[in-house]
């Protein structure tokens, strides 16, 4: 039995809805208001769309199994579109609203002259409709329809300085190679509704799982790993990333590469575990996994563009997360969404910070950068912090999740080789973080500065840093939903008993 | 309790302390009403807690759980521990800071350090509070490192060591010692001490399994039964290393008496009235578990820690007390006084253990002095820090005749002394008297005698540092403008203590009742330890009352005679007896035992380290060392010749050179070109593709 709450029983579950309307009504606010109105209502929806997401949270934790599911479209399960909520749909939309209202905070004073802030927020709202979306869905058709809204309001968001045509060249480059990842998705779907007839996860999953390889799922298989692996950004078809992230505006760059790959990423996770047994893919992604972080790790080596530096760091982390996936079990799932959520906070901090820096010196370049670091202090200590998680410092979140679960879960599956290349990555990576430090810090002369920071561009950097430190010290409630998220991914008889039940 | 109160005492001055140098940029005078303000709020969150006090029970207040350990462990957790026990220590604690902090107004004024001292006092305020009101070992440790921390920064609190700082002396008698010397021996044997400790929790963790002090207790028979008795006895006194070190008792006391160099306030609060009792509290809140394994659980063992205990007190009352008798330093003998007055504690709650029935009324007694030292101890330590201020000395000698110049200070001293003697009705009098009722009652009667002894030097050294201090002469180098009276917002706080070691000592026998109203229906009710019916017959009463008066009268009449009538001349009496003398130089010298740490730890450590440079070094290595750096000279040279510069002069750039050249390989991928890009993709699925058909699987 299931039971259906009656505030979210009519429509789309709610931080979906408040993110979708949320988007409408700025871009409709847009026509009259003044700035600040702009602002206020996007602070507002994305506070709401987080308070809607908790309520979520608590729906679901108490909902027998902790599955809840919602009809939507042509009545349901196994034809209609439907949303299913298990606890990693609502810790990734946790994140997404998360790290979605810390960029929105950001923006108000670093997109604050631009003449565009209706569409700005309007496409921020959306995208984060459509990775809500995402992560919520319960059929391939919903899953579909949402990423195809995520993935356009980025090329959007990406190409949103339009005055310089690097932008506009990322986003175009962004916009083929992705819209060819969706179309390899939409051939996949082709083939799994000629196997089964129906697009339902749990249905697919019933009728899949265990079966004995025919070559069409193999068709399948490799048509979903490089479909949703270019949005996912695994080497080799992360060529889009570096441009599309350096292109962007920083705050879109935060967001893009908090949570926008992971998207793609949990997508991959949730059909492959749905569908395939763990041995048919685990050495394939095993083979991704070293092949994304050891590029993304050499390419970071010897940027000068330091958003750039970035990007390719987050290719690394991506790397990263594979490892947890081609492990499969509980303790490297675990680590794979905690390491989700603890990028989220590290790559965000980091991208912000680079973002007052640069909005302080209108420079981007690590040479012209030199002794920048000392008439910032601190901007450069929230850089740190932020490196000092991504490296994998012990008292930072970044050090549980990469050391104490992905790597250690390796060694605990008898994959010992795959985590010892995922240390020597960490070790290599370290390299290109100091050496961003040394610019800032050691190099050159304190340089002088164009526009001081002000000091609102600082409240979430410091929000994050402070939940870095905090979930590297304390590190018990980020592990605890993580545990249940993998739970919820290997114990599919729950996921799919809810959907046959309501039947 | 207001909500939240046992969190937010501890978080009020920890988190305050940290604001004290911001707010110190603002303005100094904010920071100072700041810094008593957090001790304050912190008072206030204790006093809060007593009601209740009067529910007898046990309760902790919702733990969270901080780092999860793989089974069959439990989770470290962040908790607190809310019974008699922890409020009645903190409320002494949060009171008597409190006092302290409004006496370091006036005392500290115009220091140039001020806002590091603000910052470790209030970090210690809530650094102990935290110890006390912790509900695990590790969380405990956590404040008693703090306090340990904030001693060490403290008791060097002058680190420039200006001469007038410097403690010991006089110069033709003893070395003189500089405050940062001091902080580092209280700092370096508490560490030693506190490993031992350390030791001793993860003994006991690995056999327990947990850290919970209330899980430890459930399963004590368990869990202690389930060692052998050496491990058993090992880990006790392991356990027992700690409070040894943190009390000062023997034979870790040595650093309690250098720990003197600080300000008197820092004295009062941290090395008199809170931080010693650590230990004290620490073997309060084990003895229910020890005694549970030893009377209901069976296990011989738990034996060894109430004798330990005891004796360790007991002995330590005795030889710090003597010590006192013949120091010259006012800080410092009120210093052996603290070592000597702790020992009692311990000797009552070890005694308490060695009987089934006798536990909660020896329990009591140990708590019931605690308190009553923390009050009398502090008061008299700020009033000697209005003395030495006053006389610029520290010496005993070279004061005198203060009584007319500084007469609050001197009514509140005497009070306080009086009480630290245990004359009726001053409550140190009911205090002292439990303890020796508990050791005569559970017939434990060596201990009983070094009670007694202790007792009697105990009133002569108090009459004697009155005496020298107060009585007699002037002395004629210190001017007449000098001595004055210290401001009112110094003694009032210390007037507040001494006044209410009376008026707490006239209502003695229903505090006595009160404390016992609150501390046995807990120990009966949630420990389930037997209370034995009031039945300690009235002659036991009686000989104890007799015992500690005759005391009295055996070490007050002689101390009269020889300070305050002068007859004999008390330095004329050490000279004109070779036995005095001898006894005199042997107290001085502090039993040796210093001498004998220093001898070993200190100057025998460099001793043996010089002498294995000479015999070593000097016959052997010396010898070898010149073939060795000649054969290692050549190996080396043709290393370089063959191998440095043939091989590793090509490998060395290779590895940079590989990793950018693997990086410019890598780097031609990233062509953004982007129909190269789709064909990436392309031979992606391309190559997955042939794997397949080739391979039969993935």
């Amino acid at each position: 039995m299931v039971v259906l709450n009656p505030t979210s029983v009519l429509g789309p579950p709610l931080p979906l809805l408040t993110s979708l309307l949320g988007g409408v009504l700025i871009l409709l606010l847009g026509f009259s208001s003044r700035r600040w109105v702009l602002g206020a209502a996007a602070i507002i929806l994305s506070a709401l769309n987080m308070l809607s997401t908790y309520l979520l949270y608590i729906e679901v934790m108490d909902a027998p199994g902790r599955v809840l599911l919602h009809p939507c479209l042509g009545g349901g399960p196994p034809l209609g579109g439907c949303f299913e909520i298990d606890v990693l749909g609502v810790w990734m939309t946790l994140c997404v609203s998360l790290i979605g209202f810390l960029v929105i905070l950001y923006s108000i004073r670093y997109m604050e002259g631009d003449d565009r802030l209706a569409e700005f927020y309007s496409l921020i709202l959306l995208l984060m409709a459509g990775m809500t979306g995402v992560v919520l869905a319960g059929d391939l058709f919903t899953l579909f329809i949402f990423w195809e809204l995520a993935c356009i309001t980025s090329y959007v968001l990406v190409a949103f300085t339009k005055g310089r045509w690097a932008s506009i060249e990322a986003a175009f480059k962004y916009l083929i190679m992705s819209s060819t990842g969706s179309m390899l998705i939409l051939l996949t779907m082709s083939f799994l509704y000629g196997m089964t007839g129906t697009l339902n996860l749990a249905y697919l999953s019933l009728s899949l799982k265990g079966s004995s390889m025919a070559p069409w799922l193999y068709m399948a298989l490799i048509l979903i790993i490089v479909g949703f692996g270019i949005e996912a950004a695994i080497v080799p078809l992360h060529t889009w990333l570096p441009d599309a992230y350096s292109e962007a505006p920083y705050p879109i760059s935060a967001l893009l590469s908090g949570i926008h790959s992971e998207i793609g990423l949990y997508a991959l996770c949730r059909l492959l575990f749905l569908l395939f047994d763990l041995d048919v893919f685990s050495a394939l992604l095993s083979a991704f996994a070293i092949l994304t972080m050891t590029v993304g790790n050499i390419m970071a080596l010897l940027q000068d563009d330091i958003k750039r530096l970035l990007s390719y760091s987050c290719i690394a982390q991506i790397g990263y997360m594979l490892i947890g996936l081609a492990v499969g079990t509980m303790m490297g799932l675990t680590g794979t969404f905690s390491h989700i959520f603890n990028n989220l906070l590290m790559k965000g901090l980091a991208f912000l910070s680079a973002g007052v820096i640069t909005y302080s010196t209108g420079k981007r370049s690590l040479k012209e950068l030199r002794g920048v670091g000392r008439s910032m202090p601190l901007t450069t200590l929230m850089l740190a912090i932020s490196f000092l998680g991504l490296m994998g410092v012990p008292t930072t979140n970044g050090f549980i999740s990469k050391f104490l679960y992905l790597f250690r879960s390796t060694f605990e599956a008898g994959m010992a080789w795959l985590g010892v290349i995922g240390i020597a990555n960490s070790v290599f990576s370290v390299a290109y973080y100091l050496r961003v430090l040394r610019f800032l810090l050691i190099e050159g002369d304190k340089a002088k500065l164009d526009v001081r920071p002000p000091p609102s561009l600082f409240i979430p950097m410091l929000i994050m840093a402070f939940l870095v430190i905090l979930f590297g010290v304390w590190p018990t409630p980020v592990i605890r939903l993580s545990t249940l998220a993998a739970r919820s991914v290997l114990e599919l008889e729950n996921y799919i008993r809810v959907i046959l039940e309501v039947r | 309790m207001i909500p939240y109160a046992p969190w937010l005492c501890w978080l009020f001055p920890i988190l305050g302390s940290l604001t004290i140098p911001l707010i110190a940029r603002i303005d100094e005078r904010a920071r100072d009403f700041m810094a008593v303000l957090y001790s304050f709020l912190a008072l206030l969150m204790c006093l809060s807690m007593i009601p209740d006090l009067l529910t007898h029970r046990a309760f902790e207040e919702e733990i969270v759980t901080w780092i999860a350990l793989p089974s069959p462990f439990k989770p470290l957790e962040i908790g607190v521990l809310i019974d008699p026990l922890s409020i009645f220590m903190a409320n002494i604690v949060a009171f008597i800071s409190f006092l302290i902090m409004v006496y370091s107004l006036g005392y500290m004024h115009g220091d140039p350090g001020l806002t590091r001292y603000w910052f470790f006092m209030d970090f210690f305020i809530g650094s102990m509070l935290l110890l006390v009101l912790s509900n695990n070992f590790i969380q405990m440790l956590f404040g008693w490192e703090g306090v340990g921390l904030c001693s060490y920064a403290l008791i060097g609190y002058y680190y420039r060591d200006e001469r007038e700082y410097w403690i010991g002396g006089p110069e033709s008698k003893s070395p003189l010692v500089p405050p940062s010397h001091c902080g580092m021996k209280a700092f370096v044997m508490t560490a030693a001490a506190d490993t031992g400790l350390l030791i001793g929790i993860f003994i006991l963790f690995i056999h327990a399994g947990t850290f919970n002090f209330l899980e430890l207790y459930r399963t004590a028979p368990t869990w202690l039964g389930g060692m052998s008795h050496g491990l058993a006895l090992l880990m006790i006194i392991m356990l027992l290393c700690g409070p040894i070190g943190k009390s000062a008792q023997f034979p870790l006391h040595e650093w309690l008496p250098e720990a003197m160099a600080g300000p008197a306030s820092v004295s009062a609060l941290i090395h008199a009235a809170t931080m010693v009792k650590a230990g004290v509290y620490l073997v309060a809140r084990l003895s229910p578990i020890f005694h549970y394994a030893l009377w209901v659980g069976g296990v011989d063992a738990a034996l060894y820690f109430f004798l330990i205990v005891a004796w360790i007190g007991g002995f330590t009352a005795f030889l710090a007390a003597s010590q006192a008798c013949v120091s010259l330093e006012l800080k410092k003998a009120l210093a052996y006084s603290t070592i000597s007055q702790i020992g009692y504690m311990m000797m009552a709650l070890g005694v308490a253990g060695l009987t089934p029935e006798a536990f909660a009324s020896g329990y009591v007694a140990g708590l019931f002095h605690l308190m009553s030292h923390a009050l009398f101890k502090s008061s008299l330590f700020l009033c000697s820090g209005a003395v030495i201020h006053a006389c610029e000395t520290i010496y005993m000698d070279r004061m005198g005749g203060l009584r007319r110049d500084m007469p609050y200070t001197y009514l509140f001293m005497l009070m306080g002394a009086l009480s630290l003697s245990g004359i009726p009705p001053f409550i140190g009098f009911w205090s002292k008297d439990l303890i020796l009722e508990i050791c005569l009652e559970t017939g434990q009667l060596p201990l009983l005698a070094l009670g007694s002894v202790t007792a009697a030097l105990t009133i002569f050294y108090s009459i004697r540092f009155i005496a020298l201090t107060f009585h007699g002469e002037r002395r004629e180098h210190h001017g007449e403008a000098h001595i004055h009276e210290a401001p009112p917002i110094m003694w009032v706080p210390y007037g507040v203590l001494a006044s209410l070691t009376l008026i707490l000592g006239v209502a003695g026998p229903l505090l006595k009742k009160t404390i016992i109203e609150v501390f046995y229906p807990y120990l009966h009710e949630f420990y389930g330890i037997h209370i034995a019916e009031a039945h300690t017959p009235l002659s036991n009463t009686l000989m104890a009352l007799a015992l500690s008066l005759s005391m009295l009268i055996l070490g007050g009449g002689p101390a009269y005679m020889i300070y305050i009538r002068r007859r004999p001349e008390p330095s004329r009496l050490v000279e004109e007896h070779g036995f005095l003398s001898a006894i005199h130089s042997f107290l001085w010298n502090r039993w040796y035992i210093n001498s004998i740490y220093y001898g070993v730890f200190v100057d025998g450590f460099l001793r043996v380290v010089g002498a294995i440079n000479r015999i070593l070094d000097v016959n052997f290595i010396d010898v070898f060392h010149k073939a060795v750096r000649d054969a290692f000279v050549w190996i080396c040279s043709a290393l370089m010749r063959f191998v440095e510069v043939d091989v590793i002069y090509q490998i060395n750039p290779a590895v940079a050179e590989g990793a950018i050249a693997l990086y410019d390989r890598v780097k031609r991928m990233q062509t953004g070109v982007l129909s190269y890009n789709i064909l990436y993709i392309m031979v992606t699925l391309f190559v997955l593709l042939l794997i397949i058909i080739f391979m039969g699987g993935v």
